[in-house]
């Protein structure tokens, strides 16, 4: 039976193919992967996957890999198992970033799942995210015209309701803090300090789509096109160059694969948004009496590479204490909430969330602060069900806290 | 495992950890030493070459040695340079490894395989996570990080070393045996170089140099082209028998104690930056650090601990730092290569002169 591969193009470009063959099997990203620390269970690592995507093209007849192993059989269950492995990820890019030879691993697990996709072997939950995309432009399938509502909540909400027909800067909310009630209390916390600093800001409202963040995770790469093409031109219509990101998937997303720059847009995440304001004296910040540590998201981390602008944030805060985790910047652990796992394998990515909060409770600190609102969501849900007393803040709501008042 | 209290808690079972371990046990102390891998010595990650010096410093079982080695010969570009004389041996990492932690186990260490060390408290309490089995809580008054470059105790004391250089490895047959081991530099294998060390009927042929995300060839590239070469100049034969990488520490820590916490081996960047060389270090680092551990507990006082951080740089600081300026001058003239090898390869006068 000819499977629908067959009649696509390979999701594997030959840089991959030849990556493939270039493992070592020295293990280095089984040690640092989470859902292999937090299940103890070695077939989740890179290494391990690795082998079963040389099994699973070799499966598939003649090719290059198959002209090079020659080519073997892989059973329904087996394609199964593997597709289940191939999605029990967080994509938090740890593997890629100890591996000696360099292979690029994040990058090979996104095309693992678009190729899964293609040939209908794929956890069915990803459906959903298609579904929800192209009905609702949100990944959660709200009603996207409520992309905004959780402005109503903030103290002095404004008729306009921060939706505005222009402004020098957008700030793109993201699915996850526009719909998630724990969650919202970041944009609501970056608003009121974007409005304190007098930025010229405008949400989009219901013109705002998913940034494809999740499609590509999803495997769905093909629909992307269409979510950056809209995005960039509702920025533009606003009149507006810069674009601002509390959640750092979004960003890296425009940083990685919009064509943002051709178009004379600029973007920044609020770490670097805020440090920004803080140096140019826009915002003043009061005494924060607390100690603080400071968990790197991995796409603002290692995935943008950008570790150094939040922690001048938090330093910026007078009084405040700052304590780093034992693995901080490019050896950050994962939270357990990245690569859709969670809808995947709850539990694992629970257990990931338990490691990382014990990490955090290790270094003494008050609150652990991040810049991602589904780190936030994730380490928060751990610690409230586990009674665990530890404050959870995105980098926005410590800066709302440190807000002076005038 | 019932009792949970230990004086010294070493984390790694390599010829650091082992040495370590070994020392402080002789020091009287109570030793805990966990290692992560179910096997001791496995996967090797190692060109396994040990100084002969190095050996008669040992009271072990010899039979990890599989044949010795008279010097080296280096390498630039297609000429054979230098012949130099270096006796040492060609070893199996994993049975010196498997020796070494077994002695220690003799000396009274207590030795737990298959087992990770997961984070420390803020009251030092440290959580081990047992592969096979419930994980444990462990109180120790020490604890010795010998578990690699990427350290996990390192991170605990916010001892982390990013001066890191990647290096992979494969083992071939040899066409014939060799007594020499052969060093190789190219302008190719940037500011690194390559090898070929002889181990009774195969070799150990891999490379450590600095890669380039951007436009360079990666390092797997770089060693099929340089065992193509060694093919064609018939020194090897065949296909690869095995494959391993790893990451080689190219700077010492500046410090390598912290309050309880002491650092050695790969951990503490005990590690040549030029020629990668650490077997030899991380066994005489090793016993310094067990030994002081041991005195530490034994008076109740971790400042003894500076004593082995005082003691590591006596022995090696200067050819460590030696090392780190070399590589560093390496790496900032890699451009002027002929001229730069000699000034930068420790078996040239030049390497020692006043640059």
């Amino acid at each position: 039976m000819p499977t629908r591969s067959e009649a696509k193009p390979s999701r594997f470009s030959v840089r991959q193919r030849m990556e493939l063959t270039a493992c070592t099997n020295c293990r280095l990203c089984a040690d640092v992967c989470p859902a292999v620390k937090a299940s103890d269970k070695g077939e989740l690592s890179a290494l391990n996957r690795m082998k079963g995507l040389r099994k699973l093209l070799k499966s598939r007849g003649p090719g290059f890999l198959a002209r090079l192993f020659g080519s073997k059989t892989m059973s329904d269950e087996e394609r199964r198992d593997f597709s289940n492995n191939a999605f029990s990820c967080t994509l938090c890019g740890n593997c890629r970033e100890v591996c000696p030879v360099g292979i690029h691993l994040k990058d090979l697990w996104l095309s693992l799942r678009e190729d899964l996709v293609d040939t209908d072997n794929f956890p069915k939950k990803i459906n959903l995210i298609k579904k929800n995309l192209l009905e609702s432009r949100n990944v959660f399938g709200e009603d996207n015209e409520e992309r905004a509502e959780w402005v109503e909540d903030l103290d002095d909400a404004p008729d306009d309701l921060l939706v505005r027909d222009e402004a020098q800067v957008v700030y793109f909310t993201g699915c996850t803090a526009a719909y998630f009630p724990v969650a919202q209390k970041i944009p609501l916390a970056f608003a009121e300090v974007l409005t304190k600093a007098d930025v010229d800001f405008s949400l989009m409202g219901e013109d705002e789509w998913c940034c494809g963040f999740p499609l590509l995770g999803a495997g769905l790469r093909d629909l992307f096109p269409e979510f950056a093409e809209h995005n960039m031109e509702a920025v533009l219509e606003k009149g507006a160059r810069e674009v601002v990101f509390a959640c750092p998937s979004c960003y890296e997303m425009w940083k990685e694969h919009y064509d943002y720059e051709s178009r004379g847009i600029v973007i920044y995440h609020s770490t670097q948004f805020l440090l920004r304001l803080i140096q140019s004296g826009a915002l003043k910040l009061k005494e924060l009496d607390m100690t603080v540590t400071y968990h790197d998201p991995c796409d603002l981390g290692r995935g943008a590479r950008e570790f150094e602008a939040p922690r001048e944030v938090i330093r910026s805060i007078p009084g405040i204490r700052f304590v780093e985790l034992p693995d901080n910047r490019e050896n950050c652990n994962c939270c357990g909430g990245g690569g859709n796992l969670e809808m995947i394998d709850a539990g694992l990515s629970a257990d990931i969330a338990k490691a990382k909060i014990e990490e955090v409770l290790s270094t003494g600190a008050d609150a652990v602060v991040t810049s991602c609102q589904q780190c936030v969501r994730t380490m928060l849900t751990y610690a409230k069900r586990n009674k665990v007393p530890i404050e959870v803040l995105d980098i926005t709501q410590l800066v709302q806290r440190a807000l002076a008042d005038s | 495992m019932s009792e949970s209290r230990f004086d010294v808690l070493v984390v790694g079972a390599g010829p650091a950890g082992s040495s370590a371990a070994a020392a402080a046990a002789r020091k009287g102390a109570r030793v805990l030493m966990v290692e992560r891998r179910e096997t001791i010595g496995v996967p090797v990650r190692c060109a396994e070459f040990i100084p002969a010096m190095l050996l008669g410093e040992l009271e072990i079982d010899k039979g990890f040695i599989v044949q010795p080695v008279k010097g080296m010969k280096t390498h630039i570009g297609d000429h054979a340079e230098k012949t130099t004389r270096a006796p040492g041996y060609i070893i199996r990492r994993d049975r010196f490894d498997q020796t070494l932690a077994e002695k220690a186990r003799t000396d009274g260490v207590q030795v737990m395989t298959g087992t990770r060390v997961s984070h420390m408290d803020a009251d030092g309490r440290v959580y081990l996570t047992a592969r096979c089995g419930p994980g444990h809580v462990v109180e120790p008054r020490i604890v010795i990080g010998a578990d690699g470059p990427h350290s996990t105790v390192g991170r605990w004391a916010g001892l982390v070393n990013r001066g890191l250089l990647p290096a992979v490895q494969v083992t071939l047959p040899l066409t014939r045996p060799l007594d020499h081991n052969e060093v190789y530099f190219h302008p190719t294998i940037t500011a690194g170089y390559g090898w070929l060390f002889p181990k009774g009927d195969s070799a150990n042929v891999g490379l450590g140099m600095r890669t380039n995300e951007r436009d360079g060839e990666s390092i797997g590239k770089t060693l099929d082209r340089f065992v193509t070469k060694l093919r064609r100049m018939d020194k090897v034969s065949g296909d690869p028998t095995s494959r391993t990488a790893g990451w080689i520490p190219v700077e010492p820590l500046s410090r390598t104690v912290h309050g309880p916490i002491a650092l050695v081996g790969d951990a503490a960047g005990h590690t040549h930056a030029v020629t990668g060389a650490g077997v030899f270090a991380a066994v005489v680092c090793g016993r310094m650090a067990g030994k002081w551990a041991g005195e530490a507990a034994r008076n109740n006082d971790i400042g003894l601990l500076e004593k082995y951080e005082q003691g590591w740089r006596d022995f090696l600081g200067r050819t460590l730092w030696l090392a780190r300026e070399r590589r560093r001058k390496m790496e900032a003239e890699w451009d002027r290569f002929a001229d730069v090898i000699p000034k930068c390869w420790p078996v040239y006068r030049e390497y020692y002169a006043k640059h």
